[in-house]
């Protein structure tokens, strides 16, 4: 009898390891190619041009590009090559590269995915449904924006502080925490906004920033650049600054550091952020003013059918700029600061706020989600049509800004 | 000695692992889709009417001390009743089995094993259950309660690791498509409580009779518990699937578990505890079809059923030829089975045999009271 439970053992284990355990399949590391990134252009033909970002296995050993339709001879980053192909859907396009690589393109470690800004006019629904089927893809990757050709964007994607390409668009979404220039948008986020009935979707606003580009006419702030345009002495790079705003799944405008600032603070997303606000003693003179916890309670009304969304947001700031001028652990001193920063930052979140509304007729902010408890049926709710609706809203903002000075090592 | 003897925790197991298999597949999307943000009070409410609904089985169970649903039969219309409802209760236990396992076999094949076909994986899974139930009914039910704990923390894991991506908003409308399609027609919703075919088979099994009524009150709200808990985390996670986007729904969820940057990718440990929940499911599954085919035969040994029994499992596996189809058998020929089979046909046979009794009762008592006079 034992032998008999015994045998019966060892065949249910024969039975899982034979099926489970893949020892039934060809894939293997030498087999694959392990895509970093995907870059979505539109040819002017009209046809896809997709660009695959590839890892280099062996660290390094040698760079190139190259194209199944025309060969391109632009620099790659070190760790890995780019390939780009036309084609129909994604799929073909990864079966063409797969026969010109003798490899399997994987997608299961791309980071980030990249669409120009051409493409995104035209609508970019079909291709995210696609993605979000692939078994492979995670719906953790980033949706990268870029304000320049994708295939552009994916060449010039060189980690100067990173070792791997990989590595280098994990940490770079990070950067948002200690900056607030823009929101770090997954593929799942992208794509439940898309298909949610209270929001619109957006991504990161990304770029090549080949150093030249400086934008003369920041209007004082230096976070109110956007992506290619911050005023940065160096070489070749990409870089992700701002926010792309979308209606339904076309691109339909665009926000700066400071709007993106005002966006995360609305959002309650913001971790830390520095400003520099016009400084109240002397206007030719700025005041940097490190925000590290905010708080915003957001509430809708509808009066007559159109929204009255009111914003009360708390902020917690620190001074970390001088003067010698200004007494800064003087009281009456830091109470003009905090009017005066009060002022300022209600007045950048209510341009924001009209700009998404009135220009962009886009509710990124997801105040839908405060309006729909109004309603009690889904009926009801469709039938009003928020999405629509939000172009019609008034907003009414209020900030208040609690400045820590004793943060301050030496008195001015 | 009757070796079949089970106690409370493996009966509750036992109950329990039908529901959490429809959980892993498609069951939350059914319930999310025909009720969209009223689906976690639809939930509550189908656990309320299934938790009276066994309440008023137990009682009519009362008379019948130690005996299933087809004891009741035979008493109620005779060894022909009794055929037919065993008939009946196979067909639908081999159905809906075999249904399941091409579903999970399938969503297999897409995840991980793509190049295997899948009436392979499906005969992978059937040869396991078939050699597992050469161990007995006792053995099946006894891993089947080692192994619950274990689904059960999945099910909990998944709901906390999405807590933080929560929008609560997301369950306005408070009552989705409205009153109707929430209370009166989504009680349909109420086949998902479509274990409770378990619950009428399994009192001979327990050591103890008496405590029937506690694995079904635990078992009913255990599973409500479970369901709310997943419909709840999908319809506050994903706006999509209540458009019915989300075909793999709780695989879905799985993929976006990660713990920090270290612990990523932690799906591939879902999907084997997943497919160990299936081997159990079919095991238990296929004890109770040898169960009822033993008891309309009169055999003691049930070893040559079981490859019969198997093999209308996988000529079931075959049937459909899509993902349409095998969706549509999933939730709407399940659907409907269920509800008949559960809450009208089993129940009435109940009541008729509860009704017999009291009424033979009747006749008993004024028998003796005439013996008495006399």
């Amino acid at each position: 009898m034992k032998a008999r439970k015994f045998l019966i053992f060892l065949i249910i284990l024969v039975l899982i390891s034979i099926t489970f355990l893949g020892i039934n399949s060809i894939n293997t590391l030498d087999n694959l190619a392990y895509v970093v990134s995907i870059g979505f252009d539109i040819k002017d033909s009209g046809k896809l041009e997709l660009s695959f970002q590839i890892a280099m296995p062996s660290g390094g050993s040698s760079s190139s590009s190259s194209s199944s339709s025309s060969s391109s001879s632009s620099s790659q980053s070190s760790e890995s090559i780019i390939n780009s192909v036309e084609c129909n859907s994604l799929e073909s396009g990864i079966n063409l590269v797969n026969s010109y690589l003798g490899k399997e393109l994987n997608l299961s470690h791309c980071k980030a995915i990249v669409f120009s800004e051409e493409i995104a006019t035209k609508g970019i629904g079909e291709y995210l449904y696609t993605l979000m089927n692939n078994i492979e893809i995670r719906p953790t990757c980033m949706v990268i924006i870029s304000r320049c050709n994708a295939k552009y964007f994916l060449n010039n994607s060189k980690p100067m502080l990173e070792q791997l390409s990989s590595k280098y668009y994990e940490v770079s979404s990070t950067a948002e925490r200690t900056t607030g220039y823009t929101s770090d948008t997954t593929l799942q986020d992208f794509f439940s906004s898309l298909t949610d009935t209270f929001s619109e979707s957006y991504a990161i606003l990304g770029s090549v920033n080949d150093g030249t580009q400086g934008n003369s006419n920041l209007e004082g702030s230096d976070t109110a650049s956007i992506a290619s345009e911050t005023p940065i002495d160096t070489q070749k790079n990409i870089e992700t600054l701002g926010l792309a705003i979308f209606k339904d799944d076309k691109l339909v405008g665009e926000l700066n550091g400071l709007e993106s600032i005002a966006h995360l603070t609305v959002t309650n997303k913001l971790k830390n952020a520095t400003i520099s606000i016009p400084s109240p003693f002397e206007s030719t003179n700025y005041i940097d003013l490190y925000m590290e916890k905010s708080k915003t309670k957001n509430k809708v009304e509808l009066t007559n059918g159109t929204p009255y969304i009111k914003s009360n947001i708390s902020i917690k700031a620190r001074i970390i700029s001088m003067s010698d001028d200004y007494k800064y652990l003087d009281q009456e001193t830091v109470d003009i600061i905090e009017q005066y920063a009060s002022e300022y930052i209600k007045s950048y979140i209510s341009d924001y706020l009209y700009k998404t509304a009135k220009e962009f007729k886009s509710d990124i902010a997801s105040f839908g989600k405060y309006a729909v408890s109004k309603f009690i049926t889904w009926q009801e709710w469709e039938k009003y049509n928020w999405l629509d609706n939000y172009q019609n809203s008034f907003f009414d903002v209020n900030v208040s800004v609690s400045v820590k000075s004793r943060y301050l090592i030496i008195d001015t | 000695m009757n070796t079949d003897k089970i106690g409370i925790s493996e009966a509750i197991s036992l109950v329990i692992i039908i529901m959490i298999s429809h959980i892993i597949l498609s069951l939350p999307n059914e319930i999310l889709t025909s009720n969209l943000s009223a689906a976690p009070l639809n939930v509550i409410y189908i656990t309320a009417i299934a938790l009276v609904f066994y309440i008023i089985i137990s009682k009519l169970f009362k008379p019948f001390h130690n005996q299933d649903i087809l004891d009741v039969s035979e008493y109620v219309g005779g060894s022909i009743l009794r055929k037919i409802i065993s008939f009946i209760y196979i067909v639908h236990l081999i159905f809906i089995s075999g249904i399941l396992i091409l579903s999970f076999a399938d969503t297999l094949k897409t995840v991980y094993l793509n190049d295997m076909p899948t009436e392979l994986i499906c005969l992978v899974f059937i040869l396991i259950a078939v050699l597992a139930n050469q161990f007995g009914f006792k053995s099946v039910s006894r891993t089947n309660a080692i192994l619950m704990p274990f689904i059960l923390i999945t099910v909990l894991i998944i709901f906390l690791s999405l807590f933080t991506d929560f929008v609560p908003q997301r369950v306005f409308p408070v009552l989705g498509k409205g009153i109707n399609e929430t209370f009166i027609s989504g009680i349909s919703n109420i086949f998902a409580f479509g274990e409770l075919i378990i619950l009428y088979l399994i009192r001979p099994n327990l050591k103890d009779t008496k405590q029937a009524n506690k694995v079904g009150i635990i078992s009913i709200l255990l599973s409500g518990s479970f369901l709310f808990i997943t419909v709840t985390a999908l319809l506050l996670s994903f706006p999509f699937i209540t458009g019915g986007e989300g075909v793999l729904s709780i695989y879905m969820i799985t993929r976006t578990i990660q713990f920090g940057k270290f612990f990523q990718r932690v799906d591939a440990l879902f999907i084997l505890i997943w497919a160990l929940t299936f081997f159990s499911y079919l095991s238990v599954i296929m004890s109770y079809i040898l169960k009822i085919t033993k008891k309309n035969t009169n055999t003691s040994k049930s070893s040559p059923m079981i490859y019969l029994v198997a093999l209308g499992i996988f000529i079931v596996t075959l049937i459909p030829q899509n993902i349409a189809q095998i969706r549509f058998a999933e939730n709407v020929i399940y659907k409907y089975s269920s509800l008949f089979i559960v809450f009208i046909l089993s129940f009435t046979i109940l009541l008729l045999g509860y009704l017999k009794k009291k009424k033979q009762k009747g006749i008993v008592e004024i028998k003796q009271e005439v013996n008495n006079e006399s």
